[in-house]
């Protein structure tokens, strides 16, 4: 068995400009961007967008072109979807409106795209903590919780040998490799977060045991907010409200 | 002999014992199933287009019929840590959490999705003080999560000029009110009797 491992999108693209833009801002911009996009009931905008991030995402984000192409898939899957629903349940103008809600999920899908490889989620944390004031408790239980979930593939395979050691795998699929069934599945995902619950009981003595919660807490290598990050998060704010805007 | 002991003794109440008192280990337990639902949530993702996909054009209410599955993490965490805002916390998280780190096409917008998910999900047990947790409490916790966050996806995804509103709603709220509640309720039992939560609040209610 092969080992199955998540790996974050942001270890596998060179960093770049974006990536150097502070965390928070950056994710408040995007935020904005998404929900002013809510606001467009025609294609033609959020097809320009697209393609403008595209660009931007194929030059300033330094997005290998395949990789784009590969992400697109899903988003792809849900805008023809959403696409084909309201071609045949709106008697009027459902081409119109489905075209620009598939739009739409392609804009923020490649945002979202930019998002990620250039934020990596310990950055993201300590900047949501140091900047955005988050309480320390919460960024770093979702850190903790993070490497977690990076161990949960493997935990997976584990119990899944252990299962198929007591089985035998009973049932087993057309090449002739055990099949998982659904009551096994259900299993699997029932020890899966017994076993999360068991060792978050664990993080939180450990981490209270290394006096996590006292106060004063200092912080190694603070980030830093800079004007730019700030100017760049507000024009790309009101850019992206300006563009969606309704009556325009 | 302890029995005439106990008798003698003041009742001790731990001061834990109320919601607005949150311990860490409530909180990592919080964002660790925030976590883990975020990654069961986004695998619900694939299933549902998946699913999408094999209904052809009736794809579109796949959706729906998966829908309360979406809400199981906010009963499971107010019934464990029976904290105010724990339902909330969790559910944003693994809002988050399928953004943030798994890439989801929805975008941000999930947050808010998260928040109303949690707020409806969670309302049904803080007017019960966190105190009260029978199976038709959750039935309607179920109800409400499907039944907040429904108006906001119709108003996302432009539902209200379909001929299909009514078939949507009752779909989603139904699956909201089985596998969102009631699939909760038998889930929290079943977490309850590994004993791995014994050290949280549910274990000093038994």
């Amino acid at each position: 068995m092969t080992p199955l491992t998540i790996q974050h999108p942001s270890t596998m693209v060179e960093p770049g400009a974006l990536t150097r833009w502070n965390p928070s801002i950056k994710l408040m911009s995007l935020f904005v961007l998404s929900v002013s996009l809510l606001f467009v009931w025609e294609p033609v905008r959020p097809a320009v967008l697209w393609a403008v991030l595209l660009i931007v995402a194929l030059t300033v984000g330094k997005v290998p072109p395949k990789w784009l192409v590969m992400a697109h898939i899903p988003f792809i899957a849900f805008g023809f979807g959403l696409f084909l629903v309201n071609v045949l349940t709106r008697s009027e103008d459902g081409v119109w409106i489905g075209a620009a809600l598939a739009g739409r999920t392609l804009a923020i899908g490649v945002a979202s795209i930019l998002f990620l490889t250039s934020t990596a989620p310990v950055e993201l944390m300590r900047s949501l903590n140091q900047n955005l004031k988050l309480p320390a408790s919460i960024t770093f239980a979702v850190l903790a919780g993070y490497q977690l979930l990076l161990g949960l593939p493997r935990e997976w395979q584990t119990i899944r040998a252990a299962q198929l050691m007591r089985t035998g795998g009973v049932e087993r699929s057309r090449n002739g490799k055990p099949k998982l069934t659904f009551k096994e599945a259900g299993r699997l995902v029932f020890t899966v977060l017994i076993v999360t619950l068991r060792r978050s009981e664990r993080i939180a003595t450990s981490l209270e045991s290394r006096g996590f919660g006292l106060k004063p807490r200092t912080v190694y290598r603070p980030i830093r907010l800079r004007v730019t990050d700030v100017t760049l998060g507000v024009a790309v704010s009101a850019l992206s409200i300006a563009y969606c805007w309704p009556w325009m | 002999m302890t029995g005439t002991f106990e008798q003698t003794t003041p009742k001790y109440r731990n001061p834990f014992d109320s919601p607005w008192r949150w311990q860490l280990k409530d909180l990592v337990l919080v964002v660790v199933l925030g976590v883990v639902f975020g990654f069961v949530y986004w695998a619900l993702v694939q299933a549902s287009n998946g699913l999408a996909i094999v209904m052809g054009p009736a794809g579109d209410l796949a959706h729906h019929f998966l829908h309360g599955g979406w809400l199981l993490v906010a009963p499971l965490a107010v019934a464990i840590t029976r904290k105010a805002g724990s339902g909330i916390l969790a559910e944003m998280l693994a809002a988050a959490i399928e953004f943030v780190f798994l890439g989801s096409p929805a975008g941000p917008t999930l947050l808010i999705t998260g928040l109303l998910q949690g707020l409806g999900s969670e309302l049904p047990f803080a007017i019960g003080r966190y105190k009260r947790f029978g199976i038709s409490r959750y039935a309607v916790s179920g109800f409400l999560g499907a039944f907040l966050i429904f108006w906001f996806s119709a108003i996302r995804s432009g539902w209200f000029g379909q001929d299909i509103l009514l078939l949507r709603l009752v779909i989603h709220c139904s699956s909201g009110i089985i596998l969102g509640g009631i699939l909760a309720y038998f889930l929290v039992r079943a977490v309850q009797a590994t004993g791995v939560v014994d050290n949280y609040a549910i274990g000093r209610y038994q």
